[in-house]
This record gives C-alpha cells, sequence and structure tokens, in this order.
C-alpha cells in the first residue's frame, strides 16, 4: 500500500475513529486502526467489538492494500505533522513508513488479517433524519441519562418509535428529559424501541456537525448511522427500557411560566454557595413572587427573588439545582412552564417544541 | 529529635453513647451492628471484659455476652466530638495527624505554648479532652510514630506511656512481636515460625534477610527493630481509599475458589469500612496474575456502597469483566474509594419508581 492524502484532512478523519479504540482491548489488534487504501479512497477503521466506525476519505492511491497500526500513536504523529501532505508506504514486514516534509516516521503494525470484521446484520428499517435536528434531540437528553454502571440500561438513551413518532428518553431515575418528534419523509415505519450506548451518543454528537441528511438502519440488535462518509454500527443495549410514561404526572394543581435565560441566571448565581453534592436550592412561590434560596454550612446564604404570575398556595419545593440547570442550558425557548403539584411529587417543566423534563424534589 | 505524641480515644464510640445516655453506664455496650447482624463498630470497656472487640460479628459478641446492649451508631455525632478533640490539637501544633476520628498524631518537637516536655504536653491535652468532652484518652509519647503509637496502647483506658530516647531500644526489644504496629496476625505467625517473638530477637536479624522472608515489609521491620522510624508527621495526609488484598501461597485456579478469596476479603473490607466509618461509591478489584501482570476493575455508583451486599454484588460484577480463562491468580484485592464526605445532607433527592 501506498497512498497520499492531505495531512488536515487526515487529521480530521482519525478524530472520528479515534475515540472507538479501546484503552484496554483485549485483542492487541483493537488497540489499531485498520487502513485500507482502494481506488481513490482511504478507510480508517477502528472498533472496540461492540461500536465500529469507518470513515473515508480522497487519496492518491498508488497501491492499494492493507494494515493496521496503532491508532493513539498514529493520532499523536499526524497531529503535529507541519507538511501539508502526509505519505504512507507499508512494506511486506508490516512496518508503516508515514512522511511528511522532512519527518519520517516507521511505524510497526499488525496484520490486517487478524482484524475482526465490520458487524454486518439484515436491517428492519432506515430512518432519515436531519442531521442538526437529530443532534438537537440528543443534546437536549443526553445529560439526563444515568452514570451508574451498574444501571447499564439507564447509561443509555432510549429511541421509541411509535405510529410515526419517535420519542428520545434520558434518565437516571431522578430527572428525565424527553424529546418528542413527528418522522415525516419516511418510507415506511415499523414501532420499535432501540437503546442506544452513551458512548455512541458522545460521538454521534461530534459527528453530526453540520446540515443535511444522514440516515439510521435498525434491526433488533444492532444499529447502523451513515453521516456523510462516516458509517458508524452499534450493538443495541439489550433489555427493556423502564416505563417512563409512569412518572410523568398525569394532572397538575398549579403551572407558572418563567422567562428561561432569566431565572438560569438566577439560579447560577444563588447556587454559588451551595459546593458540595447533596446540597439543594429552595423553589418558593408565593402571590405573584418565586424565591430561589440556597446556603451551606461553610460559606453562608443567598436568595433571589423574581416576579410570575401565580395565584396559588404558597409552595416551597427543594431541588438538586444541577437538575434544574442542565436542561435550561440546551433549550432555546424563551419561556419555560413549570407545573407541579406538591412539594414532594415530580415537577413538569416544557421549553421547546416537543421537549418534556421530568425532575424529582429533593425532600429536606 | 522529634517529641511525638499518639493520643488514642478510649472506645470513643462507646464512650459517647455513655456519656450521652445515664442509662447506659456501666454496661457492656456495642455501638454499630444489630442483635441479629452487622460488626461490633466499638464495645464499651464493660463489653470488652467479656472479650467483646471490635469488628467482632454481632452475633459472636452476643454469645460472649448475652448481657449486651445494641446501640446504633451515631456518626455525625462522633464526627462531631472528633472535631471538637482536633481543635484542641490545634492550639498546641499544626503538626496533626488525624488517623481516623479517634486518633492522631501530634509532632509537638516545637509547639505554641512552648512546653518544653513532651510528657506534661500529653497530660495537658488528656485534661482537657477530659474536662471539654468528658472522654478519656491514651496517650503515648515518644521520639517516633511507631513507639508513640505502641506507647499509647500500653496503658489502657486513660494512660499515659513515655518512652523517652534512652529508654527506646529496651522498649523495643521487650516487646512482644505481636505487638509491633504492621504485624498482624499472619505475620506474627511467620515470625514465631522463625523463633522471632519479641524485639529483641528481631533485633537480630540482618535487613536483607528480613526482606528476604517478607518482602518490602522486611525493610519497615528492620527499620523499627532499630528506632529508625523517620516518617514525618504529616498533617495533610487524608485517606482517598480503604481496602484489603490477599495473596494466595498456591495460585488460585478454580472459579469456586476465587469467589471464596474474592467473598473472604470482601466481607474484611466491610469490616474496616465499619470500623473506620466510611462509606464510598466507587470499588475497585485489583488482580494480580501468576505471571505478575496486574490489572484492575473499577466501578462507580450513585448510591453509596454501605453494605456487605452491596459491596459484594459490586465485586462480583467486576470479576465478571475479566476474562479469567485458563489463568492463575496470585494476589485478589478489593478497594473502596470516592469516599462519601460524611457531610450530613439536610435533604434526601427522592427517586423514580424503576
Amino acid at each position: 500500500m501506498k497512498i497520499s492524502v492531505p495531512t488536515h484532512s487526515l487529521v480530521m478523519s482519525l478524530r472520528k475513529v479515534l475515540n472507538i479504540v479501546s484503552p484496554r482491548s483485549t485483542l492487541p489488534v483493537l488497540s489499531n486502526v485498520l487502513l485500507t487504501a482502494s481506488k481513490n479512497e482511504l478507510s480508517l477503521f477502528t472498533t472496540d467489538l461492540e461500536i465500529c466506525i469507518t470513515t473515508k476519505i480522497t487519496a492518491e492511491v498508488e497501491s492499494e492494500g492493507q494494515t493496521t497500526i496503532p491508532a493513539k500513536k498514529f493520532g499523536q504523529i499526524v497531529s503535529t505533522l507541519s507538511g501539508e501532505n502526509v505519505t504512507i508506504e507499508t512494506d511486506s514486514e508490516l512496518i508503516t513508513s508515514i512522511s511528511s516534509g522532512k519527518a519520517l516516521f516507521k511505524i510497526m503494525g499488525l496484520n490486517p488479517s487478524e482484524f475482526p470484521k465490520e458487524t454486518e446484520f439484515q436491517e428492519n428499517q432506515t430512518l432519515l433524519f436531519n442531521k442538526m435536528d437529530f443532534l438537537k434531540i440528543l443534546k437536549k437528553i443526553c445529560y439526563s441519562s444515568s452514570k451508574d454502571q451498574t444501571r447499564i440500561i439507564l447509561n443509555g438513551i432510549l429511541l421509541s418509535m411509535r405510529e410515526g413518532n419517535l420519542t428520545a428518553v434520558a434518565t437516571d431515575g431522578r430527572r428525565l428529559a424527553l424529546v418528542e418528534k413527528v418522522l415525516d419523509n419516511q418510507d415506511s415505519l415499523i414501532d420499535c424501541d432501540v437503546i442506544l450506548p452513551s458512548k455512541v451518543v458522545n460521538e454521534l454528537q461530534k459527528l453530526l456537525d453540520e446540515d443535511g441528511d444522514a440516515s439510521i438502519k435498525l434491526s433488533d440488535s444492532n444499529a447502523t448511522f451513515i453521516i456523510d462518509n462516516t458509517v458508524l454500527t452499534t450493538k443495541l443495549i439489550e433489555g427493556s427500557y423502564p416505563n417512563y410514561r409512569q412518572v410523568i404526572p398525569a394532572s397538575f394543581t398549579n403551572s407558572i411560566q418563567l422567562p428561561r435565560e432569566n431565572f438560569s441566571e438566577v439560579l447560577n448565581r444563588v447556587s454559588i454557595v451551595v459546593n458540595e453534592s447533596g446540597s439543594s436550592v429552595k423553589f418558593s412561590l408565593e402571590q405573584d413572587e418565586a424565591v430561589l434560596e440556597a446556603n451551606s454550612a461553610e460559606i453562608g446564604e443567598a436568595n433571589e427573588s423574581m416576579q410570575v404570575a401565580y395565584q396559588g398556595d404558597p409552595l416551597s419545593i427543594s431541588f438538586n439545582p444541577d437538575y434544574l440547570k442542565d436542561p435550561l442550558k440546551v433549550l432555546d425557548c424563551d419561556e419555560l412552564t413549570l407545573r407541579f403539584n406538591d412539594e414532594y411529587k415530580p415537577v413538569v417543566m416544557l421549553g421547546d417544541e416537543g421537549f418534556l423534563y421530568v425532575i424529582m424534589p429533593m425532600r429536606s | 529529635m522529634h517529641k511525638i505524641i499518639h493520643i488514642d480515644m478510649d472506645a470513643f464510640y462507646a464512650a459517647i453513647e455513655q456519656r450521652d445516655n445515664p442509662a447506659l453506664r456501666g454496661k457492656p455496650i456495642a455501638v454499630g451492628g444489630s442483635e441479629r447482624r452487622g460488626v461490633v463498630a466499638t464495645a464499651s470497656y464493660e463489653a470488652r471484659k467479656f472479650g467483646v472487640y471490635s469488628a467482632m460479628p454481632s452475633l459472636t459478641a452476643k454469645r460472649k455476652c448475652p448481657s449486651l446492649v445494641f446501640v446504633p451508631s451515631r456518626a455525625a455525632v462522633y464526627r462531631e466530638v472528633s472535631k471538637q478533640i482536633r481543635e484542641i490539637f490545634f492550639e498546641y501544633t499544626d503538626l496533626v495527624e488525624p488517623l481516623s476520628l479517634d486518633e492522631a498524631f501530634l509532632d509537638v518537637t516545637s509547639n505554641e505554648k512552648q512546653i518544653a516536655s513532651a510528657t506534661l504536653l500529653a497530660r495537658e491535652l488528656k485534661e482537657r479532652i477530659r474536662k471539654e468532652t468528658k472522654l478519656t484518652a491514651s496517650a503515648g509519647v515518644s521520639i517516633n510514630k511507631f513507639l508513640a503509637k505502641i506507647a499509647s496502647d500500653f496503658q489502657k483506658p486513660n494512660g499515659l506511656t513515655v518512652v523517652p530516647p534512652e529508654k527506646a531500644v529496651p522498649f523495643i526489644e521487650a516487646l512482644p512481636i505481636e505487638k509491633f504496629y504492621g504485624v498482624g496476625k499472619v505475620t506474627a505467625k511467620k515470625m514465631h515460625k522463625l523463633s522471632v517473638y519479641n524485639g529483641a530477637d528481631l533485633r537480630q536479624w540482618t535487613k536483607e534477610k528480613l526482606i528476604r522472608h517478607f518482602g518490602k515489609s522486611g525493610n519497615y521491620y528492620f527499620d523499627i527493630a532499630h528506632v529508625q522510624d523517620e516518617r514525618p508527621v504529616n498533617p495533610a495526609r487524608i485517606r482517598k481509599s480503604l481496602g484489603a488484598e490477599r495473596t494466595f501461597r498456591s495460585d488460585l485456579v478454580a472459579d469456586q475458589d476465587i469467589y471464596t478469596s474474592l467473598k473472604g476479603i470482601t466481607e474484611e473490607v466491610m469490616r474496616r469500612m465499619e470500623k473506620a466509618n466510611i462509606t464510598g461509591k466507587t470499588v475497585t478489584v485489583k488482580i494480580k496474575f501468576s505471571d505478575f501482570r496486574q490489572i484492575t476493575r473499577s466501578i462507580t455508583v450513585d448510591k453509596v456502597v454501605n453494605s456487605f451486599d452491596k459491596l459484594w454484588e459490586l465485586a462480583q460484577t467486576l470479576l465478571l469483566k475479566v476474562d479469567l480463562d485458563t489463568k492463575q491468580i496470585r494476589l485478589l484485592g478489593i478497594t473502596l474509594s470516592n469516599f462519601d464526605t460524611g457531610e450530613i445532607s439536610t435533604s434526601e433527592q427522592l427517586e423514580m419508581e424503576f
């Protein structure tokens, strides 16, 4: 194999595939990236056996071929090269020469035949979506997924397709974020639920960086995302997602509207005085006024009031401040709606079209 | 020459309970555990007469002392009293190294009150503690941490033992090997087999010989036997993890043996957690294979790990992540870290029902 590619495009492509390489893999070859040169393309492929990703770039191919080299080192080398182009050449001893400008590296590789093959599966259906739309959906929910590694299902996010609607859900059992969206321009839709691993959700957010369309192929156990020149295939998390509908209260006794940015600023200010996790901020409602209060034994206290249209009975609810802040950062709307029953019942936040957030209060 | 004081509160948790509840005074009590499960965190001196000790399973304790009263642990109160005592220490020196809630080293070589005699200073500290907390402490005074620590244990409760520089060698020579700090049951047995019964026997050995028999620890045994303990009192020393590990005489191969051993280590870690009154959110399993390759696997959870069942469940989960195949295991260990700061959170996060 001998090829030449623009350094910049190689750096960008490597960035897309490097994160999939697991730092501790059981098979040594999994620390490598598989390089394949054919026709006028170079493809880069990595996998951790759960997720695999391929991305292609245009290259000047002098001779076709394949090799594998340590991915992280390759990334380090390429990102520091100053020449405009990189030439990559492999010999029969599995040694890869990487040269650019006056720099020359000879890197030892492993046999490409040891590399696991790309997962192939028969899809049940294919969805088309706008990249920016899908990115926004992920951003609006992903922070809510659980970080508790014993709750594998809640580590992922749910994509649920029902009668032409998509519901994306993430929850850690303390708060839940959900976005609903009508799927239009689709060929045929089958109802199904898939749970994407959190690693895939993170990687997708890096890949969905510009406008245009992308597609998802789904089967019962796998999903493939085709985004421009990049194809990411993942195993789905097995198991059934908890019945998230049951935590959304059916009715509320009260509801208020708040300007999102102002509420966010007040919340950030007041919560300066709480610094350890486990502390709460108190949100109190009185006639036409909302007050946010926080205090901590070591630092002191803070409170700030906001005008709101509220006519109900006085009410105080305590929250983990982060659970309130997180959605405010990713919403676009000017006005938020908070709906509640009493101080220990779940509170619902509404804002952007299709977005719903449920937050469990703290008991003082 | 340094002047080091080791202060060790007498039956700390139990003494606090007896102080706060007159009905418990003079009675054998156990803090932590319950009649049926758990382990004793601290036993009152009355209970110790029956042979009840810290980290003893409750059932055993109850058998040894049928009149034993189990008192639930009040961690927040113990922390508060511990803080109160530390404040007293800080009036004398900034060089305070707490080992746990109930013991600390103080370097009083130069102290705020210009008290030249460490013995007088130790007496004053004990008196202040007694006056301000109504609790007694035992103190050890000597020229290094090792001797001060052993000394504080010499006459308990309410003791004060001084090992002046000229007495250091005779003191160590007379000290039974199992009393050496850092020599556990297993090492003591091994020492006995090698005819080492006290400090004098230990002093006959060369460093090389000790290292040959005890590995890295040989260095430490040699140094302390020769009064060479230069470890400074380190005020910044904060415990970040707590664990236990075991090296096996013959490598483990069978799954059954690996699980049994891991369970034993889990029990040990749980005992230490209860003793130190610590809970945490990250559990790490360490495995060393027969080829000395070592791996660790860890897991972090949302809710604190505070029971044997939870710790054991996580330890097993971690073990499942390791491809054991036909590999032979030389060492297994479990560590708890990411401690719950114990800040008494005023509010409790409510959870969804799934």
